[in-house]
């Protein structure tokens, strides 16, 4: 969900991808490095994002990930549910 | 769509990987490169900031595997590890393969062989537009309402007219009819039909038109319609046939139009073409004959009606007809089936007792090849426990076995596919005649599809055994056993089930081939109370139009009479309409003459018009009265013969002589002079009719049979009796010249075919069961040669050690035939309508095959056991 949720910004090469997800939860979040390419293979199975070869900005050749329609759908219902979850999550350490 | 594009990146995946392992490679590099600069960036030293950049990432490799499982090529992959093992393995066990593959291909074979005749005769739609739609409807016997019969011209007419079911109703009947050209007479076979059934089936003509219902009017000019293959055999397909006249049996008929190639009539009585097509011309005989039921009744539903609305509809307009024409209708029923299942009803239970015998040979395969494979298994069991103990998880295991199994299947069915390919046409030029739409058959895409799912089923079955055993490996008992100990022989178990399961289905099928076999022979020694073997039946025909009237027709037949009987070897000869064997008898309702109108049903009777001395050339005694004379001629009384079985029916405890009897059709009467012995039909399990015979000389057709009694072998004298007719007149026709065995034996093609495919399964069935056991025995003599030695050397006689090992195979077998008896049992019920004169409980045939089994059984075991005996001991100890 998370990966979806990045990617749904802009397209972004693996280490970007990475570095984006530090950035954004304040590094309270620590991806291993290497176990996102399994994971990045596997949504890309799935249908929900599509990769091409691109240039970063200094010139290097990278893989991109982006976001595809059928990976926006999946990320809301992901959202949605994660929603539902967090909530209930909070209803139940709210009552102490 | 999301499903196919991840088989094809699969596919991709497994058959380029190159390409995607590359570009991984790259992007991890990639990834740790920018990680590095990162750390740079912080302060730190190119080489620290690289070792930390690939310790933060991991092992690549290990990333690398995970992503290759997310992408499913593992299982491709192992696929093809999988195969190319089996393959390999096959390669070393060359024996093993092509016995497997050989079974294999016979099971598979011979089961898409019949499937291809099942299919092309049962499954498939009729050759016609929408063929679900047509409908056949006939009337049934007032004692047997089973019994489909045709139908009354009449009654049809009032059932299109009353009905709302059918869009239309038509009728046909084939009749002989002979083509007279300036070259000579030649018979045809022609076809008699009303417009709409023309309509029904759809027919169109290729030149001229077909049939209008203005053809049909009685009065109208005489019309044909040719065949067009016989327009091309006869016409040499010239175009301006239309228009002209051909004459049949001596009647102008026009030629308004050509059909259209391949259509046929339906094949109500097996395949059987028609050369001319004729519009039926009602009579007013016809109308007033209610009671002719002569025609086959074919009717097409409306769109939205289905065979129920119509059985129920017919069935009120049916019971009406009943009551405004008592007298024709009184008691006939009336039946609707499907046109399919109409023409394909008789032969059904046949072809489905074939599907089921090779269904039995096939799991009798199956069980071979799981006994094989069971075998190469337990030599590979330390193999099975090193790869265990290495970490190949039960799936892993089962899926190389499935593969393996897989791979078999398919060589097998590649074989089996030929063998039908080789077989089908064998099948057919074996098949008695008579077997409906049997040029339909052949091998297309749903038997290909047949063959496919048969190799696939065959791979569960024979797989699922040795799964069972591989699942349960345990990797250090496994490898503990090492080469020599070996657990408890290969006898208990699943082997054992196996081979007994074998013996069973074996001796099921043997079941049925000893019964067709017995019911063969009970035709075979058919004993009619007639000298069989010196005797020539010939068929022929003086329709010529050269002979009008019945006194031309006698003379020349007694010309006739006189030229054969020269014939050296000849010892009498007769003439008749038809007789035991020769087919063509026909009936007639027939009435004790004072019974006559009043209203009885009378009795239906066969008759015959005979010569004088018929009764003496074929050798039925006379019984009381006399047999015909020349002075019974048309200008004397009218008499009759009648059969002892027609005296008991008419006359029950009366004399019969001198009474006379009235005859429905024949609307005559004639005083019985005579009583001749019953001559038992063939079938042993059916009545005698009751037969009546008259003097040709008072009923004289152009038609008839000639029976000539030989002195000797018939053989030779049979060439020369077409040639003494054909020196008389060469315009009459000489059909078939046959010797009474050589019909006999043309009578017995199906229930002889019936007999020679099971046989020939079972055959197939009983050698399998017999490689069964002799698998399992040498297998178990093997496992313990120690054993043996250890007991030889302590003193065991040689002839005890053959007995117990022989002893061990009477056992296998024995649980087998008990099941197997069990089972011939319960299936005896579905091959009780191919007997006669055998009941299918018949406890002779049940005991001789499982006498033959154990036979088998102990052959099986005998060299194996030989070889336990001739063990040394000091060799099979010192092995260890």
């Amino acid at each position: 969900m998370l990966i979806l949720k990045v990617l749904s910004l802009e397209p972004l090469h693996g280490w970007g991808l990475c570095e984006r997800i530090h950035l954004f939860s304040k590094d309270e979040l620590q991806v291993n490095q290497g176990s996102l390419y399994p994971a990045l293979h596997k949504l890309t199975q799935e249908g929900w994002i599509k990769s091409y070869w691109g240039l970063t900005e200094n010139n290097r050749k990278a893989r991109y990930y982006r976001l595809t329609r059928a990976g926006k759908k999946q990320l809301n219902v992901e959202a949605a549910h994660w929603d539902r979850l967090a909530t209930a999550v909070a209803r139940v350490m709210a009552t102490s | 769509m999301r499903l196919i594009s991840k088989w094809l990146f699969r596919l991709r995946a497994t058959l380029l990987p190159g390409g995607l392992e590359e570009s991984m490679k790259e992007e991890m590099a990639f990834h740790m490169e920018m990680e590095a600069r990162k750390l740079m960036a912080k302060g730190l030293a190119p080489e620290e900031a690289f070792r930390k950049a690939r310790r933060d990432f991991g092992e690549p490799e290990y990333h690398k595997e995970k992503a290759r499982e997310s992408w499913g090529i593992s299982m491709i992959q192992n696929f093809r590890i999988d195969a190319r093992h089996t393959i390999r393995a096959l390669r070393r066990n060359p024996v093993f393969a092509i016995v497997s593959i050989l079974t294999l291909g016979l099971g598979i074979g011979a089961n898409s062989a019949i499937f291809s005749v099942v299919n092309g005769i049962l499954l498939r739609d009729l050759p016609f537009p929408e063929a679900d739609r047509l409908v056949s409807l006939c009337e049934t016997f007032p004692d047997d309402p089973g019994r489909c019969v045709t139908a009354s011209t009449p009654n049809v007419t009032d059932w299109a007219e009353r009905s709302s079911s059918f869009q239309e109703i038509g009728v046909f009947r084939w009749w002989g009819h002979i083509l007279e050209t300036p070259e000579g007479a030649e018979g045809v076979s022609s076809l008699i039909a009303t417009p709409e059934f023309f309509q029904i089936m759809a027919y169109q003509p290729a030149i001229g038109r077909i049939f209008r219902p203005e053809d049909q009017l009685e009065g109208n000019r005489n019309t044909a319609v040719l065949d067009h293959a016989f327009w091309e055999s006869r016409f040499g397909s010239d175009p301006g046939v239309v228009g002209t006249n051909i004459n049949l049996s001596g009647e102008s008929f026009e030629v308004i139009g050509v059909l259209q190639k391949g259509q046929k009539p339906p094949a109500m009585s097996g395949e059987r073409g028609a050369d001319v097509w004729l519009p039926l011309h009602f009579g007013p005989r016809d109308n007033d004959r209610r009671d002719w039921r002569g025609f086959y009744a074919i009717g097409r539903l409306n769109p939205d009606a289905t065979l129920e609305v119509a059985r129920q509809e017919m069935g009120v307009i049916h019971q009406g007809l009943l009551e405004e024409y008592p007298e024709a209708n009184r008691d006939w029923g009336l039946q609707l089936t499907t046109l399919h299942d109409r023409i394909v009803g008789r032969v059904k239970n046949t072809l489905f007792l074939f599907l089921g015998a090779v269904g039995f040979v096939l799991l009798i395969t199956c069980a071979n090849i799981a006994n094989l494979i069971l075998a190469r298994l337990s030599s590979r069991e330390s193999e099975m426990g090193i790869r265990t103990a290495l970490g190949a998880g039960t799936a892993r295991l089962t899926s190389q076995l499935l593969t393996e199994g897989l791979i078999l299947a398919l060589l097998g069915s590649g074989l089996g596919l030929f063998i039908a390919w080789v077989g089908t046409p064998l099948f057919l030029s074996m098949a008695p005649a008579g077997i409906p739409r049997l040029s339909e058959v052949g091998i297309d895409g749903q038997v290909l599809a047949f063959t496919l799912g048969l190799a696939v089923l065959a791979t569960l079955l024979f797989g699922i055994a040795p799964l069972a055993r591989a699942s349960r490996i345990r990797p250090m008992a496994a490898l503990r056993k090492s080469r020599h100990g070996r657990g408890k022989g290969p006898m208990g178990g699943i082997n054992g089930i196996l081979v007994v399961s074998e013996v069973a289905l074996a001796l099921a099928l043997l079941v049925g081939a000893g019964l067709l076999t017995r019911s063969f022979a009970a035709f075979y020694r058919w004993d009619p109370g007639i000298d069989r073997e010196h005797l020539l039946v010939a068929s022929t025909s003086v329709a010529t139009g050269s002979y009008q009237g019945s006194q031309a027709v006698l003379n020349v037949y007694r010309t006739l009479d006189q030229e054969i009987l020269a014939l050296p070897g000849v010892r009498s000869v007769a003439r008749t309409s038809a007789g035991p064997l020769f087919g063509g008898w026909e009936p007639d309702q027939v009435f004790p003459a004072e019974e006559a109108g009043t209203g009885g049903r009378g009795h239906q009777a066969r008759w015959y018009d005979v010569s004088p001395n018929y009764f003496e050339t074929l050798g039925v005694p006379v019984l009381r009265g006399r047999a015909f004379t020349t002075e019974d001629n048309s200008e004397s009384p009218m008499v009759v013969v009648v059969n002892e079985t027609m005296a008991n029916q008419l006359w029950p405890g009366e004399d019969p002589l001198g009474r006379e009897i009235w005859m429905e059709m024949h609307d005559g009467i004639r005083e019985v002079v005579g009583v001749v012995a019953d001559v038992p039909p063939l079938d042993p399990d059916a009545v005698v009719d009751a037969e009546m015979f008259w003097p040709q000389a008072q009923y004289t057709r152009p038609v008839s049979f000639f029976v000539i009694r030989t002195e000797g072998d018939p053989g030779p004298i049979q060439r020369q009796v077409a040639d003494r007719i054909h020196s008389v007149d060469p315009d009459i026709q000489v059909r078939t010249v046959m010797d009474y065995e050589a019909l006999l034996s043309q009578r017995l093609v199906q229930p002889r075919f019936n007999m020679l495919l099971i046989a020939i399964f079972s055959g197939v069935a009983l050698i399998l069961a017999g490689i069964g056991i002799y698998g399992v025995v040498s297998r178990s003599v093997a496992a313990r040669t120690r054993e043996m030695g250890i007991r030889i050397a302590l003193g065991a006689q040689r002839s005890r050690v053959v007995r117990q090992v022989v002893r061990q195979s009477i056992g296998i077998a024995g649980i087998g035939v008990v099941l197997g008896l069990a089972l011939a049992l319960a299936f005896s019920r579905f091959i009780r309508g191919f007997l006669h004169g055998v009941v299918p409980t018949d406890p002779l045939t049940y005991s001789s095959v499982a006498l033959l089994l154990f036979a088998v059984a102990v052959l099986a075991s005998f060299v194996p056991a030989l070889t336990a005996s001739r063990v040394d001991p000091m060799a099979s100890l010192r092995e260890e």
